[in-house]
């Protein structure tokens, strides 16, 4: 960058400008760049065609200022939420003018942080506090010593989770409040959005970009019909988004619902077919469907009870009006009790005990657990209206299920398989909203409320040459399900590989008879069960993984992709550990190369975790 | 001679080991062939963890190893609604000689019925256990079970000489004892070489069990010395009976050996041939047959004639067709002349003419009975469908298991389902009877209507593949409501033979039944009558299709009629023929007439 010297620069552009704007690429990205901004002037202008050949065009003049600098938009996803926000927020800015790059963080080089002028943050927080996998390397690296400060950089963080959670927005605060000790300043405060976080993504969205289009100068308006910028390497087209959402779900009818495990099981697990006839409604193997529940009767009676609130009051939900009884069974989380639900209520009722909860993360969390609404009415007990119940309590959510089914293989269907969650704790029959009000609730022929999420990376191969290996655990089997249906009408020369976990043989082998089908028509390559109850040794799926470590090996070598989904506690940890006793064994590697590769495979997005 | 018979007699000799050239054989032929003396892919069959089922074709070597694959019927469609495959689960059929096992072996099959079945023990009409519900992955730690107990399954099933019975009650003869030798070494003789069973559930290992005896130890390459390669063309079926008791129904059977006595001792039997009662409904070529008597064999020469016996049909049984491959076909088919001149040439020497003998019953008496003069006594328990379970209030299971802890003697099982507690001490009487009658036991086993305590029944629905209809589970409701009608005409105490199957394969020989039951759709049974009373003449057919109202329908004024014009001593089989409401069946080629 030195033939600059000497040049007349347009108005409002120095080399300092320049120097700043350019000063990271290569040769080869300013020459597309050049190209690329006189297409868009020319764009702008109707002047030129945009056909132009960039290279011919190269020591065009830059045509307008640009006082703000790119924005850098960050985004770690795990399902696709959080980098739907930001494209949602590109398009924003681009829309007001400003230039914007959005970046996925796995794919992001550190080494150009200290070069950041604007970095709007949008990550989510899996489970436990966790970030999500293409979020952990940035994240690890923020919290080295190898950070470097940042005094230039002015940004902000858009947190997604889930407030269910005890560690809410956990990923999204350590971002927020790392970058500030590393000395950069904050455009505007952190937002934290819970599942339903659309409303306020837009917010924040709105109200950091009115700080940066005030504080800096205005673009020409010139750019202002101009698309997004973005880095070669960034995010490709999404599928259109469908139309159903939580607030306009699709009601679909019953068409099956059948208890999968045989007499005897110590499990209780459904299979329904859902009808999408005159839906339009999309997904792909890999998706999730919400379902939005109704709560049981005797819960909403304990609620109302442990309230000593009468069934026939009625209450606000903005502009609806409705009977306390049909708001806290449609419309009320009652099952399941979260920190911010225990945080309004001990405003109101005064309890030290309740305060002391609060404070200490590591007695919440066991009272949380297994509690529900009605148990912290019955422990704490405080004068309150039906109103100030409503406004308490959060709003139901809904609960999203691994879909099972192919579109290709079920035209206008949609399969779930629901593990229905029973339990007994604190004195009272428990039960979990969703997978009850689906297996008990429900009928055939009855009408469910759905609508898809759709999940970005836990997707099937591009190419379908390339083999997959599938490991899943009781309902964690689902997504397979799909996923080898798909495969199969496709007519995938990729093999499927299947390792499937449960208690029981007889009576737990989910989908048995299809996958014998399967396996038969050599459609599945390999079966592999691991039945933990049938003998005195329990044996898991990862023992499976670990006594066909050869071909797993040799799978991986090929170019597998590797999916998990189940438990994440139970199930995800171990496969992990397995998978790189694998590597090691067969890799005659060391543990650290091992787990090297196999954190390599998850960046590589082969390695892909469906874990709850 | 043999050249004489006709050309396709021929064909069906031992040395057709290229079966392969021969595509009129049956399937299952094939398979013998191609199994390797019985091993098949019944290894990889047991390793495969994703069906509970074994490969189609092991399904028939298994039966040779002494079990069957069965599916639950009940939960049939249900799981196939689940996704779930059919609830496959094995029926192992323990061979026990006569009948006889010392308490140790009881406690252990009860034990493995805990453990790996379905906590039932059935005792079969052929006098073996049965254990019922054994998962595939279970079934070896189930034989190594009862191997330790020296039990076995080995040619429970298949074909081949299955299970030899022997009469149960020891206090009928002195003889008795030395007839149980005969049945323990016909037993053994025509226990199949093949080392596939030590090899497949066993761990390889020639470990002792009553189906290993020192000479096979020596053999290394599997050798069948009697079978060949190919073994029988069909099941086969040998019985021994000491008169006056037909308690195992000789003339249903291959080979019937009626013991003959001089002076206390056994000296021989009377042979009876080609006897089986299988047939298929809607194929009047198919038929129940009663054995024919050919003459008596001295003791020393009893395994060597019943070898000649198997060996012929080895030969000559049909194996194209298995519903014409059984003894009795063969015979039919070259006539009993040609069939006894081959035996003849094969064995050597003539036979000497039959012995005269008598049977009375084919039924066992129960409850106390003193034994031979040492002060031990005999007690036989009538066990209803011959399964051995428990339920509130009926606690049988528990109690034999608790029995089992001190008795000394034997546990004999019967011919009809039944146990005989044999040889108790003295001191244990009190107690036996004590813990039957606290268990329950008591009354349901011995209180009972003679007509309850000589029926038989077939396991049938749900775990057998052949059943058209209930048997076990349905009889005991049907013998409630014909004991009304008996206790109302006074003949509770008249022992009539009523036996019931849930198809026409005969297991629980329902045409010598003096009432027979066999199953055509569900709740539909075929009734027939006119059976004596000692399994020496069948059954004919007198109502087709009939319900349960049907057959209380039609059996009330039979018996009505029985009861105030019977002769003295007259059976109820009999007095049916006298009156006219069925012909005679003198012979199975009769049968549908």
């Amino acid at each position: 960058m030195t033939s600059l010297q000497g040049t007349t620069l347009p108005a409002g552009l120095d080399d300092a400008t320049l120097q700043q704007l350019s000063g990271n690429l290569t040769e080869q990205q300013l020459l597309w760049i050049s190209g690329y901004f006189y297409g868009r002037y020319a764009a702008g202008n109707g002047t030129a065609s945009p056909q132009t050949a960039p290279a011919s065009t190269a020591a065009a003049p830059a045509p307008a200022t640009a006082p703000v600098p790119t924005i850098t938009v960050l985004f770690g996803s795990q399902t696709g939420n959080s980098k739907k926000v930001a494209k949602q927020l590109a398009d924003a800015a681009t829309g007001r003018g400003l230039k914007v790059e959005v970046k996925d963080m796995n794919d992001y080089a550190t080494r150009n942080l200290a070069q950041e002028k604007l970095m709007l943050v949008v990550v989510s927080t899996q489970g436990e506090g966790d970030p999500p996998v293409s979020a952990e390397e940035l994240h690890q690296f923020l919290f080295s010593k190898r950070a470097p400060k940042l005094p230039e950089l002015r940004y902000s963080v858009l947190a997604l989770g889930d407030k269910s959670y005890v560690e809410f927005c956990k990923i999204g605060r350590d971002f927020d409040e790392r970058l500030a000790e590393l000395g950069a300043q904050r455009i505007s405060d952190r937002v934290d959005c819970d599942v339903d976080f659309e409303a306020a993504a837009e917010e924040w969205i709105e109200a950091v970009l009115e700080k940066i289009t005030s504080e800096f100068a205005p673009a020409p308006a010139a750019s202002a019909a101009a698309p997004a910028a973005s880095a070669p390497a960034a995010v490709k087209a999404e599928p259109a988004p469908t139309a159903y959402s939580r607030k306009h779900p699709w009601e679909a009818r019953v068409l099956e619902s059948i208890q999968l495990n045989g007499r005897g099981s110590s499990k209780e697990t459904y299979h329904l077919e859902l009808d999408l006839v005159g839906s339009g409604l999309h997904y792909e193997p890999g998706d999730a469907l919400a379902v939005v529940p109704v709560n049981e009767d005797p819960l909403v009676e304990e609620v109302l009870k442990a309230a000593r609130l009468p069934e026939g009051e009625s209450v606000n939900l903005g502009t609806e009006r409705l009977p306390l009884s049909a708001a806290l069974a449609n419309r009320r989380e009652l099952s399941v009790l979260t920190r911010d639900v225990v945080e309004r209520y001990a405003a109101l009722a005064p309890h030290a005990q309740l305060q002391e909860l609060l404070t200490d993360t590591k007695q919440l969390q066991p009272y949380l657990y297994g509690r529900d609404i009605a148990d912290l009415l019955t422990d704490f007990p405080a004068e309150l209206s039906a109103q100030t119940l409503v406004e308490t309590l959060r709003p139901l959510p809904s609960r999203a299920y691994s879909i099972a089914s192919s579109l290709l293989a079920h035209p206008d269907e949609v399969h779930l398989t629901v593990g229905a969650v029973r339990y007994e704790a604190f004195g009272r029959r428990k039960q979990g909203a969703c997978s009850t009000f689906l297996a008990d609730r429900i009928a055939v022929d009855d009408v469910v409320k759905v609508f898809v999420e759709h999940n970005e990376y836990f997707k099937l191969p591009q190419n379908t040459d390339t083999d997959i290996i599938m490991v899943g655990a009781g309902t964690g089997v689902a997504p397979f399900r799909a996923f080898v249906e798909e495969r199969v009408e496709l007519g995938a020369a990729g093999r499927n590989w299947l390792l499937f976990g449960n208690p029981n043989f007889t009576t737990d082998f989910l989908y048995q008879t299809e996958w014998q089908q399967y396996l038969k028509q050599g459609k599945l390559s390999n079966l592999h069960v691991a039945f933990s109850r049938d003998q005195a040794e329990k044996i898991y799926v990862q023992n499976r993984l670990l006594e066909n470590s050869k071909e797993v090996y040799g799978w991986l070598e090929n170019g597998a992709h590797f999916y998990v989904c189940g438990d994440k506690v139970r199930l995800g940890a171990a496969i992990q550990t397995a998978l790189t006793e694998v590597v090691q064994r067969e890799g005659g590697l060391g543990a650290d190369a091992a787990a090297d590769y196999v954190r390599n495979l998850k960046k590589q997005r082969r390695y892909l975790e469906d874990v709850y | 001679m043999r050249r004489s018979h006709p050309q396709y007699l021929l064909r069906h000799n031992l040395n057709m080991a290229d079966t392969s050239s021969n595509p009129k054989l049956s399937e299952v032929e094939h398979i013998k062939t191609a199994s390797n003396f019985l091993r098949g892919t019944i290894a990889e069959s047991l390793e495969n963890p994703i069906t509970g089922a074994v490969a189609g074709d092991d399904t028939q070597l298994i039966k040779f190893h002494g079990f069957y694959q069965q599916t639950d019927r009940d939960l049939e469609s249900e799981r196939k609604r689940q996704k779930l495959e059919p609830l496959y689960s094995f029926m192992l059929r323990v061979r026990v000689p006569g009948g006889v096992v010392n308490a140790e072996q009881w406690l252990r099959m009860d034990e493995l019925t805990v453990r790996y079945g379905n906590d039932t023990l059935k005792l079969t009409t052929r006098q073996s256990f049965q254990i019922h519900g054994v998962l595939k992955r279970d079934l070896q730690r189930t034989i190594q079970g009862f191997n330790e107990v020296l039990l076995d399954s080995i040619a429970g099933c298949g074909d081949v000489n299955r299970n030899v019975m022997c009469s149960a009650n020891p206090h009928e003869s002195g003889v008795h004892k030395q007839v149980h030798e005969v049945a323990a070494a016909l037993s053994q003789h025509f226990t199949p070489r093949t080392t596939a069973y030590w090899d497949l559930w066993l761990n390889g290992q020639q470990a002792y069990s009553s189906a290993l005896t020192t000479e096979r130890q020596e053999e290394h390459t599997d050798h069948e010395p009697i079978y060949g390669s190919t073994y029988l063309p069909r099941k086969f079926k040998i019985a021994l009976a000491v008169p006056p008791q037909n308690d195992t129904d000789i003339f249903a059977n291959d080979i019937g050996l009626i013991a003959v006595e001089e002076n206390g001792k056994l000296i021989g039997f009377n042979v009876a041939i080609g006897g089986g009662l299988g047939m298929t409904f809607g194929m009047p070529e198919t038929y129940p047959r009663l054995a024919d008597l050919i003459g008596f064999v001295p003791v020393e020469d009893t395994v060597d004639l019943c070898e000649k016996i198997v060996t012929i049909q080895r030969d000559w049984g049909n194996r194209e067709n298995r519903k014409f491959s059984r003894l009795k076909y063969t015979i039919d088919r070259v006539g009993l002349d040609t069939f006894l001149t081959e035996l003849r040439q094969r064995f050597g020497r003539d036979l000497t003419p039959a012995r005269p003998y008598r049977f009375e019953t084919s039924g066992d008496s129960f409850g106390w009975s003193a034994g031979d003069g040492t002060g031990k006594s005999h007690l036989t328990l009538f066990i209803e469908g011959g399964r051995v379970h428990d339920q509130p209030g009926f606690e049988l299971k528990t109690a034999l298991r608790e029995i089992a802890e001190f008795h000394t003697g034997e546990f004999r099982l019967t011919g009809n389902q039944n146990l005989v507690l044999a040889n108790i001490e003295k001191g244990h009487q009190a107690r036996i009877q004590e813990i039957l009658e606290n268990r329950g036991v008591w009354t349901r086993t011995q209180e009972q209507t003679a007509l309850r305590l000589h029926s038989l029944a077939c396991t049938a629905l749900n775990t057998c593949s052949l059943a058209f209809a209930e048997a076990e589970r349905y009889l005991p409701h049907l013998l409630d409501r014909l004991d009304k009608v008996i206790q109302a005409n006074g003949l509770s105490d008249a022992g009539i033979l009523i036996r019931m199957t849930g198809c026409p394969n005969g297991c629980a020989r329902p045409y010598l039944g003096e009432i027979g039951l066999i199953g055509r759709s569900p709740g539909r049974y075929n009734l027939y009558l006119g059976a004596d009373h000692a399994g020496e003449r069948m059954n004919k057919l007198y109502k087709e299709m009939v319900d349960e109202e049907a057959i209380i329908r039609e059996l009330t004024p039979l018996l009505e009629a029985y009861a105030q014009q019977r002769q003295p001593a007259e059976r109820f089989g009999d007095f049916v023929i006298r009156q006219g409401h069925v012909k005679a069946t003198t012979h199975g080629l009769n049968f549908h007439a």
